[in-house]
């Protein structure tokens, strides 16, 4: 498994991205995903915390993201070639370039796997 | 009446692998279940506790049989969700002293939240969300300290606050109100734990606001986080906030400086073409709950394909079950869709062959058709639509079924009885 942390200018460029993972349609004309990948839609993200009175009335304003984030823990492993040359597994075409690359978990976590020693 | 040729009964398991308890020889064992995060469940001792990836949950929530916990990717948005002493909780005329009781996961590690003063008391943290109506659902372990009310609030625009009261001596909300329409409450629910605890959820469509806040209250008296109490000492204890951005209260996820997620369960690869005899057979499912996501989710004996299956699987408008048995190219040969209450036990029979085709509900035989082929080249059981992934079901599983006959109506009657 790989996590990928990435980045779109909004999220329609985000769903785009996702339904091109591949999507099916039931026989009641709703979509669902056939890809077996976790994608968590973080949004425009809380790059600050705002901050609030004890009524819950904003004091300071939250700063937040100008793009649209995603994160996701790829069910892709790395394969070897027929010469037994290891092929290391890499985001999934269309992907690579709206990778962030992060020396920490960043804003959110998948339970248990760190992302440093996860991401491709 | 014949033993069934393959019954899933949750009991032994190991990481990637369910094992059924028939056939035997292991023929009928899922050897295909993943998870990649981390998940929780209740333990046989009733605690919560963390299960590796990819090894299926057994849970003990119910009672002393397990159930096979299926769930869909779930994020809790409430970081520092067991440290009401953080500073990112904002505490209004109340006293928190960490780590002062043992908590659900058995472990000393639940915070006591005190009142210092009769006036308006609550802890809370507010979240930022997009400015537009969204569907959360917000849950909370707590257990009685003095007072015998417990409140709690979600809000965005003060004006579409939601407020809930529960009541320990009666283990139930006695009070929920949405103070506008622009915010809506769906629904509550409360389970007991261990040792006197509780957890009580709350799902609601937030209003348009761009934040979230949730706050809780311990009460003497019957009233809201802001109202005045007659009691200046009373208490709770808390552990195990949660903020999910869906309708459905999932297993806990801890968190701390950070929100996190829970993968998906997918649990399939059961039995094989040998097992199966696909001109005539049963198959009976036995879900304790279904989950109320936007999916259809299916539970599906199939041919490895959407062409040939055996069906039986809940509809996303979430009131709805649809049994059907498909052929060739996907012909339906017989179907049933069927009102179903989610939040209670269900149990499902499709019998199959040539020309007689039987769906029973809960001990009642719902559908039948007297015309129809019969799939060929069943050869895989799954919990999605065709044991390729897609459609997953998630809920809670107590027991699936296969028998290589179509068994009689008074047998499907009496395994169906609830």
């Amino acid at each position: 498994m790989y996590i990928g942390k990435y980045e779109f200018k909004d999220q329609k460029t985000a769903e785009a991205k996702i339904k091109g993972l591949g999507v099916a349609t039931d026989e009641d004309g709703n979509e669902y995903p056939t890809h077996k990948h976790s994608i968590v839609k973080l949004g425009y993200i809380v790059l600050e915390r705002g901050e609030y009175d004890s009524e819950g009335n904003e004091t300071k304003a939250p700063v937040l993201s100008s793009k649209y984030h995603l994160d996701v823990a790829w069910q892709l492993e790395d394969t070897y070639s027929e010469d037994g040359e290891l092929i290391k597994a890499d985001h999934p075409y269309g992907w690579k370039s709206a990778n962030v690359e992060l020396d920490s978990n960043g804003v959110h976590s998948f339970y248990g796997v760190d992302y440093l020693t996860h991401k491709f | 009446m014949a033993d069934p040729t393959l019954a899933i009964i949750p009991s032994g398991y190991k990481s990637g692998k369910l094992y059924s308890v028939l056939p035997e020889n292991g023929d009928g064992d899922f050897t295909t279940f993943t998870r990649s995060t981390i998940g929780t469940r209740v333990n046989k001792g009733g605690f919560i506790e963390s299960v590796l990836s990819n090894v299926p949950r057994l849970d003990y929530t119910n009672g002393k049989c397990p159930v096979l916990l299926l769930e869909p990717t779930t994020t809790n948005l409430q970081i520092r969700s067991q440290e009401f002493d953080n500073a990112i909780w904002s505490k209004t005329n109340v006293t928190v002293t960490a780590n002062n009781i043992i908590s659900p996961s058995n472990e000393l590690n639940a915070d006591k939240i005190s009142r210092s003063s009769t006036a308006a008391n609550y802890i809370n943290d507010i979240l930022t969300k997009s400015a537009s109506q969204l569907e959360y659902t917000s849950s909370i372990f707590v257990k009685q300290g003095e007072g015998d009310y417990f409140a709690l609030r979600v809000q965005g625009n003060y004006a579409d606050r939601i407020d809930i009261r529960f009541q320990f001596s009666t283990k139930s909300i006695i009070y929920s109100n949405a103070a506008s329409s622009n915010a809506i409450l769906r629904s509550t629910s409360v389970k007991e734990y261990n040792n006197g605890w509780f957890r009580i959820s709350i799902s609601y469509l937030s209003d348009t606001r761009n934040l979230l806040g949730n706050y809780f209250s311990a009460r003497s008296t019957s009233g809201n986080i802001d109202g005045g109490d007659t009691s200046s000492t009373a208490f709770v204890y808390l552990w195990g906030a949660m903020i999910q951005q869906n309708t459905f209260l999932t297993s806990y996820i801890e968190t701390t400086d950070t929100p996190v997620s829970k993968s998906e369960d997918v649990c399939q690869d059961s039995g094989d073409l040998a097992l199966f005899n696909s001109a005539e057979g049963s198959m009976f499912v036995d879900i304790e709950k279904s989950i109320k996501d936007s999916s259809s989710g299916r539970i599906t004996i199939s041919d490895g394909s959407s062409n040939n299956r055996v069906t039986i699987g809940k509809q996303s408008n979430n009131s709805q079950f649809r049994l059907f048995v498909a052929h060739t190219n996907g012909t339906i040969d017989a179907q049933k869709y069927t009102n179903v209450d989610f939040n209670v036990r269900n149990k499902f029979i499709i019998t199959w062959k040539l020309n007689d085709f039987k769906f029973y509900q809960n001990g009642s035989l719902i559908h039948f058709d007297i015309s129809g082929s019969v799939p060929t080249g069943l050869n895989a059981l799954a919990f999605n639509e065709n044991n390729l992934g897609g459609q997953d079901f998630f809920g809670q599983i107590n027991n699936v079924q296969y028998y290589n006959t179509a068994i009689s109506q008074a047998e499907a009657q009496a395994l169906t009885t609830i």
